[in-house]
């Protein structure tokens, strides 16, 4: 009896030894920070992987806890997304607004502007295109579908202008402007759907549009011409920034104001073009969805498309092709969630939490594209 | 943990050295602070004084050497933590919050902070500071709207609160008027007087003597010598902080000379302070001749250079190129006109650092006819011009996709002056073009500079290096708050002379006191 | 680097046994699948529904049901309730209005499936609409309301100004009305079915403006938290919502779908269902009142049993003389509303203090 005793006791003592022992190692080590001057491509792109990687190893553990193995929850996203032609289809519908909205934010974020408002740009560029179905003539496709793209761009352009002047004229923060802005486009949406534009059943959405108004399906599904647009625009934009003088001048203006100015560069003039050029994609970001899917206007033609975009375009950065990928791989995840309720009853905050803990993970690793961080033992 | 021996050391930094990009910014620095003492640290911009005061206050770390503090070393877990063992410095851009009140400013992030803040208390403890080292600031004005004097005054009073024993400000009366200045020393030597150290981080002369017990002389990131106050006087301080008279001399054949290519008309220009930094200045320049601008910098150089390239507003005053007006005209216009312009922070302004080799080569052809193809550029073309100069001035690198802010230093500099030199143009200004470059690369930079004069261009050099000065002008120009002490023929005067001239005297004074010594 | 790695393996590996596996079919029996609009826990409408569908899982013969929660009213509707439908679900309930198209879509593709949509009026050969009359249920808590209040002043948060919520406003109206000829609803619109936040704040509103029972037509117990920390009363509605107001809950107007989706999950398992469009009265049990507040008093609860047996026999809550709130006489005395001028309505009862927005 006594023998097992103290064997117990010897063993719990053994046993919180080494807990104290691991407690101590944690205790040493110190976190060394040292400001980075700069950082390459490659340490960026294993950096930002990474990021993905731990957000989806908390993920997991997330997963985990609602009792879902988390490989096979992985497993049922995917298939759902890419294991047959009708969820490859879907997650393209999803992806191309996606697309929009992360160019929008990254030709901004490529001359260091934040353009948080491309929610709201997309609304207002479909409300301007839904103006123009309600009281303009229906002219014949390709003609109603060309007014239908112009005015969808130039409404998210004009929505973006709104804080290009308030930043170049009054130097005010362009975060809060644009995303203040959101909320009072959205606003002026909901006024035309619960007024003007209200449906005969009095529920706020617009009759169906007239099939001249409607972009074409390509035969893939539920896909339509919106993702041509997007990959036209995509092959444009990559012209654009890489091959022409405009482009010549953003990339300097983006890299440095100072040197961009010494070079003869007028940095007003180029911040306020790409605040108009970010506007413009968001707002057909909204006519792709308002035409290309939802064939009317209401309130839910975008399921934060414009905030999804932000995250799109912080991980893909400066490559209008690399966009597209992630603008996939987003929609895939949000997609995923939906499937993941039905397939293995997870609650669908599943995927806002995925989303956010994408977005933490990213934010968290410019900790180390700034700083150098060392983990040391001893004091 | 090893003790020191001189316990009254509060700071003591040993064999400090530290360097960016390869470019040696502080080499086996030696610098000690005691108790009570007021010690300037004093030299030229970019000599290595704040990267030494960034290394105390743990904002970088030393490549190399040690740092003590109250006989213990220091090593920093984050940036930040300096304050929070009693190091405190005040930089020359403010970190306080414009639209809180002086109150909250002083309390905010303190560490002695509960989740309730005793307000009425804190005002209490906050007066007797305020009563022990004579500040008069009302603590309920919101900061924002305070005049700029009174704002550092409470950067210096929050460090107090904080109870720092060590206080560094860096070079803090380039935006006070003299009485500010003055009442700021005051508060600062009574600060002193309680035991608690102070580094003042200047380059102008006169405040040293007014205030330091000891002086600290910094030059290319190497400690020349640290003197008692009496043992020095404002001459031999000049003469260290610019170094020796060189040997070598540069061949400066006579060439005929294009007079009136520049001419300067009571020009004014404002800092990006908002303060006049170039004061009614005039001269003329012309055609293959340099004039070297010599003095201590923050006296109205950058901006003079600024303004002539279009990178700054002129407030009042005419610049005539080539008798064409061009005060107003954009930067991209005088490009085009053939203004050249070699700015003094190459990393910054002379380059977009995170963009390719060729891309900074191009910067200023790309927009040619030349180099269009349809609505594109002719990358293709623009690429091989690239080469072309890569080849032209040797500049060494293994591709030309490599983003600019990983060149050297002096590869970094042939770039920028291969670009300039380039384009064919009339006027150069060239800004500290040889700050930080190794011997090879100076010489690369000083031949160039000789050459542009003896094709017949117009060469403005704002130097700090007297060798440059002295072996490149053909005239040579003293700036001192804003407008030149003087200016003359090369070798009229004397370096001890210039020194003199740089802290203000006029040209008569000058040699009027070398001929007393 | 290594380490890292090893920790990552670590971690997968603690997941791969933690978590366990997926679910198995079940046999021959049906199976149901759900599309919400807000989420379980909105303790209003989405989780009257909810219930039900707990409620028709205990049928022997259901195996088994899934829902999808917080589905946007528009293109990913479609893309849902199609992967419900290939997930093998037989029958799909979709319960918010911005669904029916959606619905409808799908049901063209599946047409050995049934689809079912609540508060719509969409049909097809595989596809209807369901509904039950909660006005009857209202215009009952309209009768406690008006027997409660001392201002006379009732305040009403509600979502949409469309016909199915002016038509529960109205009934709760005339309900007050009938004990209370005085009483007068102020309406708040919300714009949304579920916003707490907002909610909330619009009864507080009608709070500080004298309202002394505060009711709702949205999904959230905003409104009944705004009441409880007032010291008002409140009724509830689509579930019983007194656990967020002990005190101040009087009563709800609640849903009871189990008692359809039990009936729909029969006739569809036996062969016998149509597609016929369900507009169920109190008297199925598909609405009714959940339990009084103990301060209720026996009177009422008396009259209120009076007054549902009288509507059981004979509905005339819209029956004339009805004037609406502009003073017009809208329907003449003895005449009563088709239940299509029920389905269709667009004017507020006299007494109702609010407007509808661009009224056609």
């Amino acid at each position: 009896m006594l023998k097992i005793k103290t064997l117990i006791v010897g063993l719990l003592k053994k046993i919180a030894h080494f807990f104290h022992n691991i407690y101590c190692y944690f205790k040493s080590l110190r976190i060394k920070l040292e400001q980075k001057e700069r950082v390459s491509k490659r340490e960026e792109l294993i950096i930002t992987l990474s990021a993905i990687g731990i957000a989806f190893v908390l993920s997991g553990i997330f997963i985990a806890l609602n009792g879902v193995n988390p490989f096979v929850a992985l497993w049922k996203v995917i298939v759902s997304a890419l294991g047959s032609p009708y969820g490859i289809s879907e997650t393209l519908v999803k992806a191309i607004p996606l697309i929009f909205t992360g160019l929008a934010v990254a030709i901004a974020l490529n001359s260091k502007l934040w353009n948080i408002g491309a929610e709201g740009q997309l609304f207002f560029g479909a409300t301007l295109a839904t103006a123009f179905i309600i009281y303009g003539p229906v002219l014949p496709k390709p003609l109603e579908i060309t007014v239908l793209i112009a005015l969808g761009a130039i409404g998210g352009a004009l929505w973006a202008g709104i804080p290009a002047i308030l930043k170049i004229k009054f130097k005010m923060n362009e975060v809060i402007s644009t995303l203040l802005l959101n909320y009072v486009a959205i606003n002026i949406a909901d006024y035309f759907l619960f007024g003007p534009w209200k449906g005969k059943d009095n529920f706020p959405y617009t009759p169906e549009f007239p099939p001249e108004a409607k972009f074409s399906r390509i035969g893939f599904g539920r896909v339509h011409a919106g993702l041509i647009l997007a990959l036209v625009l995509v092959v444009l934009l990559y012209i654009l920034i890489y091959h022409t003088k405009t482009g010549y001048k953003l990339r300097m203006t983006g890299s440095s104001l100072k040197a961009a100015k010494y070079a003869g560069i007028n940095i007003k003039k180029m911040m306020f073009m790409v605040f108009l050029l970010s506007g413009a994609l968001a707002g057909l970001a909204g006519v792709s969805q308002i035409c290309g899917i939802e064939y009317k206007l209401h309130q839910h033609i975008s399921t934060g498309y414009g905030y999804t975009g932000i995250i799109v375009a912080w991980l893909a950065r400066t490559n209008p092709f690399i966009i597209v990928i992630f603008a996939i791989f987003l929609s895939i995840l949000l997609k995923g969630a939906d499937s993941l309720q039905i397939a293995m009853r997870l609650p669908a905050s599943v995927g806002v939490v995925m989303q956010a803990l994408i977005l933490f993970a990213i934010l968290g690793s410019e900790l180390f594209k700034n700083y150098n961080v060392k983990l040391i033992r001893g004091k | 943990m090893s003790e020191i021996k001189n316990n009254s050391n509060l700071v003591l930094m040993k064999n400090i050295s530290k360097s960016f990009y390869g470019n040696k910014v502080n080499t086996d620095v030696e610098f000690t602070l005691e108790k009570g003492e007021i010690h300037a640290l004093l030299g030229e911009n970019g000599a290595g004084k704040t990267t030494l005061m960034n290394m105390l206050t743990g904002v970088y770390f030393p490549d190399d050497g040690e740092i003590y503090f109250k006989g213990k070393k220091l090593n920093f877990k984050f940036p930040g933590n300096a304050l929070q063992i009693g190091i405190g410095m005040v930089h020359q851009r403010f970190s306080l919050v414009g639209n809180l009140t002086v109150l909250e400013n002083l309390i905010l992030g303190h560490p002695d902070n509960k989740f309730v803040i005793n307000i009425p208390e804190k005002k209490k403890l906050i007066k007797t500071y305020m009563d022990q080292f004579n500040f008069q600031i009302d603590m309920d004005a919101i900061v924002g709207e305070l005049p700029i004097g009174v704002r550092q005054k409470v950067e210096i009073l929050k460090m107090l609160v904080r109870e720092v024993d060590v206080l560094i400000v860096d070079e803090p009366t380039t935006v006070l008027t003299k009485q500010e200045a003055d009442n700021l020393m005051e508060i600062l030597k009574s600060i002193a007087k309680t035991g608690k150290g102070i580094i003042f981080i200047t380059h102008k002369m006169s405040e040293v003597f007014q205030i330091a017990d000891k002086i600290t002389v910094l030059r290319k990131g190497l400690k020349i010598a640290t003197v008692d106050k009496n043992d020095t006087n404002p001459r031999k301080l000049a003469k260290m902080m610019v170094g020796k008279e060189s040997e070598i001399t540069f061949e400066r054949p006579k060439v005929e000379t294009k007079p009136g290519v520049v001419k300067i008309q009571n020009l004014f220009v404002n800092s990006d302070k908002g303060i006049l930094a170039v004061n009614d200045l005039s001269f003329e320049l012309a055609g293959g001749e340099i004039i070297g601008i010599a003095g201590v910098s923050g006296n109205g150089q950058v901006e003079l250079a600024d303004a002539l390239t279009g990178n700054r507003d002129v407030i009042r005053g005419k610049i005539l190129f080539k008798d064409d007006d061009i005060t107003n005209d954009t930067p991209v216009k005088r490009i085009d006109k053939g203004v050249s312009y070699v700015p003094g922070d190459r990393i910054h302004v002379g380059v977009a650092g995170n963009q390719s080799v060729w891309e900074n080569i191009i910067m200023k052809v790309y927009r040619l006819p030349r180099f269009k193809q349809g609505i594109l550029l002719n990358n293709k073309k623009l690429k091989e011009y690239a080469e072309k100069i890569i080849k032209k001035y040797n500049i060494f690198l293994p591709s030309i996709n490599l983003p600019a802010l990983l060149l050297s230093g002096g590869n970094l500099q042939k770039l920028i002056i291969g670009r300039e030199m380039e384009r064919d143009c009339d006027l150069y200004v060239f800004v500290y073009p040889t700050r930080g470059l190794d011997v090879g690369a100076t010489e690369f930079v000083r031949n160039a500079i000789l050459q542009l004069r003896n094709q017949g261009k117009a060469v403005i050099l704002i130097s700090g290096d007297f060798d440059e000065i002295f072996g490149l002008s053909d005239r040579i120009a003293v700036m001192y708050e804003g407008n030149f002490t003087g200016i003359f023929d090369n070798g009229v005067h004397s370096l001890e002379e210039i020194g003199l001239m740089m802290s203000g005297c006029s040209e008569e004074q000058a040699v009027k006191e070398m001929s007393n010594a | 680097m290594k380490k890292l790695f090893w920790i990552f393996v670590t971690i997968a590996a603690v997941m791969l046994i933690a978590g366990c596996g997926g679910s198995t079919a079940k046999g021959e029996k049906l199976k149901a699948g759900f599309v919400y609009v807000g989420p379980v826990e909105d303790a209003g409408w989405t989780k009257s529904h909810d219930d039900g569908r707990l409620a028709m899982e205990e049928l022997d013969f259901v195996g088994e049901s899934v829902f999808v929660e917080s589905v946007p009213e528009g293109a990913d509707a479609v893309r849902v309730i199609t992967e419900l439908a290939e997930s093998g679900c037989d029958i799909i309930f979709t319960t918010s209005f911005g669904y029916m198209d959606p619905t409808l879509e799908v049901a063209l593709q599946y047409p050995d499936k049934t689809f079912l949509h609540a508060t719509g009026y969409k049909t097809a050969e595989n596809y209807t609409n369901y509904m039950g009359k909660m006005y009857q249920s209202k215009y009952l808590a309209g009768i406690v309301a008006g027997n409660m209040t001392k201002s006379g002043k009732l305040g009403y948060v509600a979502p949409f100004p469309i016909p199915e919520v002016v038509r529960l406003i109205n009934a709760y109206t005339l309900g007050a009305q009938s004990v209370n000829p005085d009483a007068t609803v102020q309406v708040l619109w919300t714009n949304s079915w579920f916003d707490p936040v907002h909610e909330k704040e619009a009864a507080n509103t009608m709070i500080a403006d004298g309202c002394d029972i505060i009711t709702q037509g949205t999904d959230s117990a905003g409104p009944q938290e705004a009441a409880q920390a007032a010291g008002v009363y409140s009724i509830g509605y689509d579930s019983d919502m007194s656990m967020f107001a002990p005190t101040a809950h009087l009563t709800a107007p609640v849903w009871h779908w189990g008692v359809y989706y039990k009936d729909v999950a029969t006739k569809v398992h036996n062969g016998t269902w149509t597609n016929e469009p369900i507009w169920w009265d109190m008297g199925t049990g598909v609405t009714g009142l959940s339990p009084y507040n103990e301060v209720v008093p026996q009177e009422v609860r008396d009259q209120v049993a009076e007054v549902k047996v009288q509507i059981l026999e004979n509905d005339q809550i819209f029956t004339g003389p009805l004037y609406d709130n502009m003073g017009d006489l809208r329907v003449e005395d003895g005449v009563a509303l088709t239940d299509g001028e029920k389905l269709s309505i667009q004017w507020f009862v006299k007494g109702v203090k609010g407007k509808i927005p661009n009224a056609k």
